[in-house]
């Protein structure tokens, strides 16, 4: 009697179907999580890109990770938002419901957003092409080089499918949804391969310079022209839902605005310092954290507000939205490819650059005036690339707090000053990198360290190709300037 | 030509019949067992004229048959006596010497006479090659046994436990986070529910040949439980036993005295906030610096204790602030000073009180025996509790010549309240207590733990003027209100019916239940440091096996005897599990799912199972030397793919006895045993086909994700193979034995959930693989050094060595990762190394195995993580020494363990924050510490590190392998000192049998490396994730007696 065997091993807890927006849906929540939480953004990028300090337990600002963290961030990427992708796509090739070819191209461009963070966090070599495949189970690393390229021959060919007259996801998308996504999802992609072009500008002009041109090129769909096209992820009110910070926030202050940060924004009298942090219990005044104290430094605020400026809400509310692309970095992104001198962008590096920080105060709910008044005093200054780049590259900074990953790899890439008096803007850890071989802030990440046993032979390979040693210290491929 | 013979077997003393008894015909395997009032009839056949009578606790007696058919004897109680008679699988008692396999037996006396809440702490040291991992199992927490080591890398290796025929689920609930040391309850295993006064004896059954009936389950060893059953004295009998226990605090993490909280004073003016201070009372300190007078507030905000030295200082406790909120304490100053017993205060002195009362009786139609007891638990922590009622029911009734019917019946219900919580997590006392803390904590001053208006008042505030808890709760707060509670309804029991078709023929049929109800609820309370919470967890469990068995029991010839059964078995087992846990907090302090703020997360799970099984056993002994069992089974499961759910398992062993053929008078027993056999296990259900996971929508959006873990349509079962040789000799009267056994077991085509990178889209899959190795000896040395009418000394020694080695994961993949510790170091399984490997940043060493340092005193770390520890130890055993004299005794048992390393947070953590005494050791915190190593080129390091760095990059935070420690103890584990009045004081009594016993367990841990941390006591579940120390409970020492009157 064992004819029922068979459908007595079928869960009766889980679906045993599920649609592609119910993936799309989960994939962006987590990929948005995963840029944007305490540990990845608040522990790592926003500390990284000096915009936070920690209150107390110094650790991560010191720059020693916790593994664990690091382990999580890895397996979230791939198996918790490319899986899911991959798995949307191939419930839309079987459906084939009206639409599908612009879902599957929309999961596409978002499985290039996810490699693209995954390839430069990591600092290169990544699994690429072997990976998310049932069939492989230790997936050859492809190059930081090769991964561009073939992130960048990917978005041509998903910017070529997406139909604006076609639906796209009508549910589940969680980033555009709804009439118009299709439009929005194609600027974005273009978008997108500006920030990846740029990237790699310094290391291989020639396809960077190529990728521009197309992402300039009308025909293909424009870029994102206003916020409200801006690719943000909106948390909704209430736990699990909310923003993880403000989740985070329930609990402890671990985190306040850095010192760094803080003066840099009142050198130039920056009135989005008073929308980013809150100023002084029962003040006016703003004050930043020193960054990476000792934690037995009697300096350290320990979260305390008389003492030290808080994130305020604008990033740390329940709803404060995860910005994964946005207008103003497209206007900065412009004013770079006008300032190098590349053909195609209409418009000249002074207005872009001005755009992009009228795009952030209008973000920040500032006044026309004051960006005005604002910008008189941090005119676009370049007489030579190097201090336009630092212009660009200072306000361009200014306009991505809260996108603490993407704002440290600008920050690696672009090396910028104070343009007007060419001081330093970023330090080190006041009391020292715990890593030894780490003395102002990390190149990459380092591999999580399951990669070294359970993908052993590509990881070997890998660690080989950045330098011997999986060490926060090997520099990025594209980092040559 | 056979004849029949029968008789009754009494017991001497009450003269009472003795059911159960084994009856042998001497030389033959051919025997039986009395009935319920005493009485057997067995074909003797020709050729043997000599009966064997062995039971439990009895001396043997022989008896020759005369020229009658009745034989009637009476046996005399041997408490020491080691049996003869084993039930082995299925519940078919052998005898000893004919049995091809490894065995052990312990009398349900020597179990419960040191009582322990769970009867599995108690196996600890007395059996070879059983290891028992326990943690503070006072109050019912995780007790862990493997036998012959970890055969399975996915699975939990414990072994099955069978109570009377019923094998008794003993799953564990407890959260992966709780396995990892990373903080949860634990629930223990179920097996707790078994009441050590029920049980008559304990089976041990190690190796496969030995367990390969028990189908898969077995596969790990079986544990046999035979309760007590009912006895005829011609009436009935009463008895009765109290146990009072009370458990203390034993070992503690040393502390440092030194120094206190924070890092620093900070002055508080009278000027500035006059607020601050009461009226009339200016600061405490003023240095005419025109500021005015101030006073000084430590940093209640920091959790850890890098402050200012103790010089009895005044100071602004955390307790003086609040005046708004109605303090009656708020302006009072303290002195700065260490409180040395401060941890030690806050456990309070635990009491067990334990009533059992049984009643049996028989006749000649029947038998029964009714038991009743009552275990009432105050622990060591605040408002922690445990009470536990077990009712057993055990009856027999001939209905006719032919047919019995029998059954038995146990109730058990517990409720407890309190649990201690365990791991790196707030709800771990422990974690403020050592892993962070400030050691002038007065903790009587924190049993004031919330303020008038009922805000919490914590030592770890945010500021002066905010009571709001910074990381930690207060500890009494924890307790009282944060406290978990659980309880469970369990029944478990059989009906058998058994019919004699013919004098060798007879057939049985098995009924057996086992299921329980139990309910869990877990709560934060508005208030707290963390979001408030509330957490429901109810499982409901139900196991049915059905089983039938034909029993053929016959002489062949004059030589040859044949004992052979076939049967068949249809196990079903469900599982339904309701959980829900309030998300965003209580908008309420009510401890309902209705509370929550958000849509609370929801478990709703059930799971169904379905075992069949068919098998055989044939057992052949020829004349009184030579014997050989084979038997074999085969099973059919609903979990694994239908193509590949069926697997055969066979075995056979062989015994010879060769006393004879020495013929050496002193030499009693002679023997020598070999087994082979193979054991298939199947899966969990569901891991053969995907199902999406349901998440929490987002709005009106609706999630669902692939699941982490790859499931597998083509799975097959697994296979291990073992062989096994033992010998066992028994000389001078039996005052001297030994018994040892080598196995090698080899484990292929594990079903294991692998671990994967994540990179290709899981991070598991479930998979056939692996090939594991184990491979032991276990030595069973017992004796009798002096023997006179009045004075005996017996020395049990037990000791059992296992090697086991991962020969082979996958093609692909050398390592699979068990679980990330919560902030350092990983579990691993790794090929070519044994199971459970520590792996970590390691020490950089130079070529003559120093450490090195670098320039900057820190040491160099190694560039990749390593292996830098093992989990499973290179031997363990106990050894009990008995001094009897007259109806004294006096008994000890220590137990000890070598090897095995384990990974501690608690060191980690502790060194961090100052709490430990190593941090204040001589003058290190003004001179700072140089790390003994050298540098680059050689020369000795003389770089010093301010302290409070030094143990921060020199610990395991950042050298992981710092806190890796070696598991090796030895304890004195029990003692006890029993005396039973003798029988001419009785004898004016109505009672017949009085014993008063007192007793210790956990007494003195004589050796061990683990400087803070009792490394016997580090178990966090019954599960394989082992050897991470996340937060270990101190362990306890009990004291008490026990009373028992027999009526």
């Amino acid at each position: 009697c064992t004819e029922d065997f068979e459908e007595m091993n079928v869960s009766p807890n889980q679906p045993a179907n599920a649609t592609s927006a119910q993936l799309m849906a989960t994939a962006q929540y987590n990929f948005a999580d995963n840029i944007g939480d305490e540990w990845n953004n608040g522990r790592m990028g926003m500390y990284y890109a000096q915009y936070w300090s920690s209150t107390q337990y110094t650790d991560e600002s010191r720059y020693q990770i916790r593994e664990g963290v690091n382990q999580t961030m890895w397996n979230t990427f791939y198996a918790d938002v490319l899986r899911e992708l991959v798995a949307a796509q191939e419930i839309e090739m079987e459906n084939q419901v009206t639409g599908y070819q612009n879902r599957i191209a929309i999961a596409e461009i978002m499985k290039v957003l996810t490699y693209h963070n995954l390839t430069d966090i990591y600092g290169g070599p990544i699994p690429y092409s072997e990976s998310i495949n049932d069939e492989i189970a230790t997936p050859a690393y492809d190059s930081g080089e090769e991964v561009y390229m073939g992130l960048l021959s990917t978005l041509e060919e998903q910017i070529a499918i997406l139909d604006p007259a076609q639906p796209g996801y009508l549910e589940g998308d969680l980033i555009y949804g709804g009439a118009g996504s299709v439009e929005k999802w194609r600027k974005f992609a273009n978008s997108l391969r500006l920030r990846i072009a740029l990237r790699m500008i310094d290391a291989n002009p020639t396809a960077a310079t190529e990728a521009i041109a197309k992402s300039l090129n009308p025909a293909n769909g424009g870029l994102i022209s206003s916020n409200a096209e801006s690719a943000l992820f909106r948390w909704i009110p209430g736990a699990p839902n909310n923003n993880p910070l403000a989740e985070a926030f329930k609990t402890r202050i671990d985190f306040s605005v850095s010192e760094p940060f803080v003066e840099y924004l009142q050198k130039y009298n920056d009135p989005r310092l008073a929308v980013y942090a809150d100023p002084l219990q029962g003040t006016n005044n703003y004050v930043g954290e020193i960054y990476g104290l000792a934690p037995s430094d009697k300096r350290l605020s320990n979260g305390d507000p008389k003492v030290v400026s808080l994130p305020s809400n604008y990033l740390i509310g329940e709803t404060a939205p995860t910005v994964i692309l946005d207008y103003a970095e497209v206007e900065f992104m412009l004013a770079e490819i006008a300032a190098r001198g590349i053909a195609g962008v209409t418009g000249t590096a002074q207005e872009h650059y001005l755009e992009g920080i009228e795009a952030s105060f209008e973000a920040a709910g500032l006044s026309d005036a004051a960006y005005t008044a604002y910008v008189a005093r941090v005119p676009y200054v370049a007489p030579n690339l190097e201090t336009a780049l630092d212009a660009i590259g200072s306000q361009k900074w200014i306009a991505m707090y809260g996108q603490g990953i993407q704002a440290w790899l600008e920050r690696l890439r672009l090396d910028f000053e104070d343009p007007y008096t060419g001081e330093e803007i970023f330090v080190a850890p006041a009391a020292g990198s715990v890593d030894p071989a780490v003395a102002l802030v990390p190149f990459r990440m380092s591999y999580p360290v399951t990669e070294a046993q359970l993908n052993e032979a590509n990881y070997g390979a890998a660690v080989q190709a950045i330098g011997g040693t999986n060490s926060l210290a090997a520099r990025q491929w594209w980092d040559v300037k | 030509q056979s004849r029949a013979v029968t008789g009754t077997v009494t017991d001497q003393e009450t003269g009472g019949g003795l059911p159960g008894v084994a009856v042998i015909v001497k030389g033959t395997t051919v025997g039986t067992t009395t009935g319920v009032n005493g009485e057997y009839s067995i074909n003797v056949p020709a050729g043997s004229n000599t009966l064997v009578f062995r039971f439990i606790g009895y001396n043997d007696v022989e008896r020759t048959i005369g020229a009658g058919n009745t034989v009637n004897v009476a046996l005399s109680t041997n408490a020491e006596q080691l049996s003869e008679v084993v039930v082995t699988a299925l519940g078919v008692s052998r005898e000893e010497r004919s049995i091809g396999y490894s065995s052990q037996t312990v009398s349900g006396e020597e179990l419960s006479n040191v009582r322990e809440t769970n009867i599995v702490n108690s196996l600890s040291g007395k059996i070879a090659g059983v290891q028992v991992g326990t943690n503070s199992g006072a109050m019912g927490g995780s007790a862990k046994v493997t036998m012959r080591g970890v055969s399975s890398i996915s699975g939990n290796n414990n072994a099955l436990f069978v109570v009377d025929g019923v094998p008794i689920e003993n799953s564990n609930s407890n959260s992966t986070n709780q396995q990892r040391g990373a903080g949860g309850y634990d629930y223990g295993s179920a097996i707790q529910d078994i009441n050590p006064n029920d049980i008559a004896e304990v089976t041990v059954l190690k190796g496969a040949a030995a367990t390969s009936l028990y189908g898969s389950r077995g596969a790990n060893g079986v544990i046999v439980i035979t309760t007590k059953k009912g006895n005829s004295k011609g009436g009935i009998g009463v008895t009765y036993s109290l146990g009072l226990t009370m458990d203390k605090v034993y070992k503690l993490p040393n502390y440092q005295n030194k120094y206190g909280g924070g890092y620093g004073f900070t002055k508080i003016y009278k000027n500035e906030n006059p607020e601050a201070f009461p009226e009339g009372r200016d600061g405490a300190y003023n240095d005419n610096d025109g500021l005015g007078s101030y006073d000084l507030i430590p940093d209640y905000d920091v959790d850890e204790s890098w402050g200012p030295a103790f010089e009895g200082q005044l100071y602004r406790p955390y307790w003086s602030w609040d005046q708004e909120l109605g303090n009656p304490n708020f302006g009072e100053l303290a002195r700065w000073e260490a409180r040395p017993d401060n941890i030690r205060d806050f456990f309070e002195t635990g009491i067990t009180l334990t009533n059992s009362i049984a009643l049996d009786g028989a006749n000649d139609k029947g038998s029964f025996r009714l038991s009743y007891s009552n275990l009432d638990q105050d622990f060591i922590l605040p408002n922690s509790s445990l009470v536990r009622h077990n009712v057993s029911l055990n009856g027999a009734y001939n209905l006719s010549e032919k047919l019995t019917v029998s059954a038995s019946a146990n109730y058990v219900t517990h409720e407890a309240v309190g649990r201690p919580g365990t791991g790196y997590d707030g709800s771990n006392v422990l974690q403020q207590f050592t892993q962070w803390g400030q050691r002038q904590m007065d903790m009587d001053r924190a049993k004031n733990y919330m303020l008038p208006d009922g805000t919490q008042l914590t030592w770890n505030r945010t500021a002066w003027d905010n009571p709001t808890p910074k990381y930690s709760n207060n500890p009494y707060w924890v307790r009282y209100k944060n406290f978990q509670n659980d309880s469970r309804d369990r029944l478990f029991g059989n009906i058998t019916a058994s019919y004699k078709l013919t004098d060798y023929l007879s057939a049985e049929v098995r009924s057996t239940v086992d299921m329980y109800t139990e309910t869990q609820e877990e709560r934060i309370a508005p208030g707290s440091q963390e979001i408030s919470d509330y957490t429901l967890y109810n499982i409901d469990f139900m196991e049915n096996n059905l089983q039938g068995l034909v029993n053929f029991n016959k002489d062949l010839s004059e030589a040859f005897s044949l004992n052979a059964f076939v049967g068949a078995n249809r196990m079903t087992r469900t599982r339904d599990v309701f959980s829900g846990s309030t998300v965003d907090g209580l908008s309420s302090e009510v401890y309902n799912l209705g509370a929550s703020i958000g849509r609370p997360s929801i478990i709703d799970s059930k799971t169904e199972k379905q075992i069949n099984s068919v098998f055989a056993s044939a057992s052949l002994g020829y004349q009184d030397i030579l014997y050989l069992d084979l038997s074999a089974r085969n099973d059919w499961s609903s979990t694994l793919p239908v193509d590949n759910n069926s697997y055969f398992y066979p075995a056979a062993s062989v015994s010879y006895l060769f006393a004879d053929l020495i013929g050496a008078s002193w030499l009693n027993l002679a023997k020598v045993r070999a087994a082979i056999a193979q054991v298939g296990n199947d899966t969990d259900p569901y891991n053969t086909i995907l199902t999406y996971q349901l998440n929490q929508p987002f709005g009106a959006d609706s999630r669902v994700s692939v699941p982490n873990t790859l499931p597998n349509a083509n799975l097959k079962p697994e296979i291990s193979t073992e062989y096994e040789f033992g010998t066992e000799w028994r000389a001078f009267n039996d005052r001297v034995g030994l018994n040892a056994t080598y196995y090698h077991r080899r484990t292929t085509n594990q079903i294991i959930p692998l671990s994967l990178s994540a990179s290709t889209g899981y991070t598991f899959r479930y998979i056939n693989a692996g090939e594991i190795e184990n491979k032991g000896v276990e030595l069973n040395l017992y004796g009798t050094p002096v023997q006179t009418n009045d004075f005996s000394w017996n020395i049990n020694f037990n000791w059992a060595k296992n090697e086991n080695k991962i020969v082979k994961l996958t093609d692909d993949q050398q390592t699979m990762v068990i679980t990330n510790a919560p902030f350092a170091v990983q579990l691993q399984a790794r090929e070519g190394e044994s199971f459970g490997s520590i792996v970590g940043y390691d020490f950089k060493y130079d070529d003559q195995g120093r450490r090195i340092v670098l320039e900057n005193g820190w040491y160099a770390r190694s560039d990749e993580q390593k292996v830098i520890g093992s989990v499973l130890p290179d031997f363990n055993g106990g050894v009990t020494n008995t001094f009897r004299y007259k109806g004294l005794s006096l008994s000890a048992l220590i137990d000890f363990q070598k090897g095995g390393d384990f990974f501690s947070t608690t060191q980690m953590f502790g060194r961090y924050s100052g709490m430990l005494e190593e941090t204040a050791a001589g003058n290190i915190r003004e001179e700072g510490v140089i790390a003994p190593g050298v540098m680059e080129d050689g020369s000795p390091n003389t770089t010093a590190v301010d302290a409070e760095t030094y143990f921060y990059v020199n610990g395991g935070y950042r050298m992981h392998a710092m806190d890796v420690l070696d598991a090796s103890y030895i304890y004195l584990r029990e003692a006890s000192l029993g005396y039973t009045l003798p029988e001419s004081l009785t004898g004016k009594t109505p009672f017949n049998n009085v014993r008063l016993a007192f007793i210790g367990r956990n007494l003195w841990l004589i050796d061990s490396n683990s400087e803070h941390v009792d490394p016997s006591n580090i178990t966090n579940s019954i599960t394989n994730v082992q050897g991470i120390e996340g937060g270990a409970l101190p362990s306890v020492r009990s004291y008490g007696f026990t009373l028992t009157l027999g009526l």
